[in-house]
């Protein structure tokens, strides 16, 4: 199914749930944060937060910053 | 000479007072090198989306544990309150504690602090047990409640954002120290030692600064001259100045031959 990731369009499996975008993107352990549909998605909740069709999801990282 | 306590945010103590960003430098081994300089235990980061097309680098966590730093996470480029208090949501969710800069802005171009929405966040912020270190502008009495709303450190702006014009209001700073009881820490608009020496000699109890380290030409020489002007300026305000005079006292006795 598509999603949207941090803007772009992308392609999940059906029934995909968070760790299975971040590991699709090469990003599990990594320290992220998550959005999804607008809101903060508790890292406790990651396993079973599951994504629909035309979700948007924003992965955040600590970047430079004053 | 007078006191020099510890600064002590939320439960730990710091030796240095300066508190320093990880914003705009040319590259990572300078960064590295530069905070290093400086002597800085806090250091700053924002949070924005993963670059995907950048993964696979060393990234900026990588670098900040390995020098052993408390990472304060800010709420920059955040106009509203709601936006703010999400950043600091996913901010908790990265979990490097919960120290959190909030920075709720009001206005593109002067970068300066919607202080009501500032206020209102911190409240809220506050209560569901964050570390507020609330980014404001140089009036004592909002200083004040933002202290009363459970802000642990209160941070007056001494310029805008980058501007690099120093202390521009040293009187207000001044009273933003003499009225709080949470340390007062100078954010924003250093642009040289002599703005953070002038900001010490003023009383507070820390600066926070980025651009004057990572835009300066020798970013690593400039960490260093700012963490000694932040040491001058403090023993300078401790030891307690001479009163300014409107005329000559001679230093030495009259002359009597």
């Amino acid at each position: 199914m598509q999603v949207v990731v941090n803007g772009k369009a992308t392609e999940v499996r059906d029934g995909a749930v968070v760790p299975d975008v971040l590991d699709q993107l090469g990003l599990t352990g990594q320290r992220l944060a998550l959005l999804l549909d607008g809101e903060v998605v508790r890292k406790a909740d990651f396993p079973q937060t599951r994504l629909n069709e035309g979700a948007v999801v924003e992965i955040i990282q600590m970047v430079g910053g004053g | 000479m007078a006191e020099n306590k510890v600064l002590k945010i939320g439960n730990r103590e710091y030796k240095s007072r300066l508190l320093v960003g990880t914003g705009k430098y040319e590259t990572f081994p300078i960064m590295e090198e530069a905070l290093r300089e400086s002597g800085a235990e806090i250091v700053t980061v924002a949070l924005r989306r993963v670059d995907m097309s950048k993964r696979g680098n060393e990234n900026l966590l990588d670098v900040l544990i390995r020098g052993g730093y408390t990472i304060l996470p800010n709420t920059a480029g955040c106009f509203n309150r709601a936006d703010a208090i999400k950043v600091a949501h996913l901010a908790r969710e990265l979990e490097i504690g919960d120290l959190v800069k909030l920075e709720v802005l009001g206005d593109e171009r002067t970068l300066l602090p919607d202080v009501t929405a500032t206020l209102d966040a911190t409240k809220q912020l506050a209560d569901e047990g964050f570390t507020v270190m609330a980014y404001t502008n140089d009036d004592p009495v909002m200083a004040v409640r933002l202290q009363e709303a459970g802000a642990a450190v209160v941070m007056p702006a001494g310029a805008p954002i980058g501007s690099g014009r120093g202390i521009l209001n040293p009187s207000y700073i001044r009273f933003c120290v003499e009225a709080l009881t949470v340390p007062c820490i100078v954010d924003a608009g250093v642009g040289t030692a002599s703005d953070v020496a002038r900001a010490f000699e003023l009383g507070v109890d820390g600066v926070l600064l980025n651009t004057a380290i990572a835009q300066a030409q020798d970013a690593v020489g400039m960490a260093r001259a700012l963490r000694l002007a932040s040491e001058a300026g403090r023993l300078a305000f401790l030891s307690g100045r001479i009163p300014k005079k409107p005329y000559a006292s001679a230093s030495s006795p009259i002359l009597d031959f």
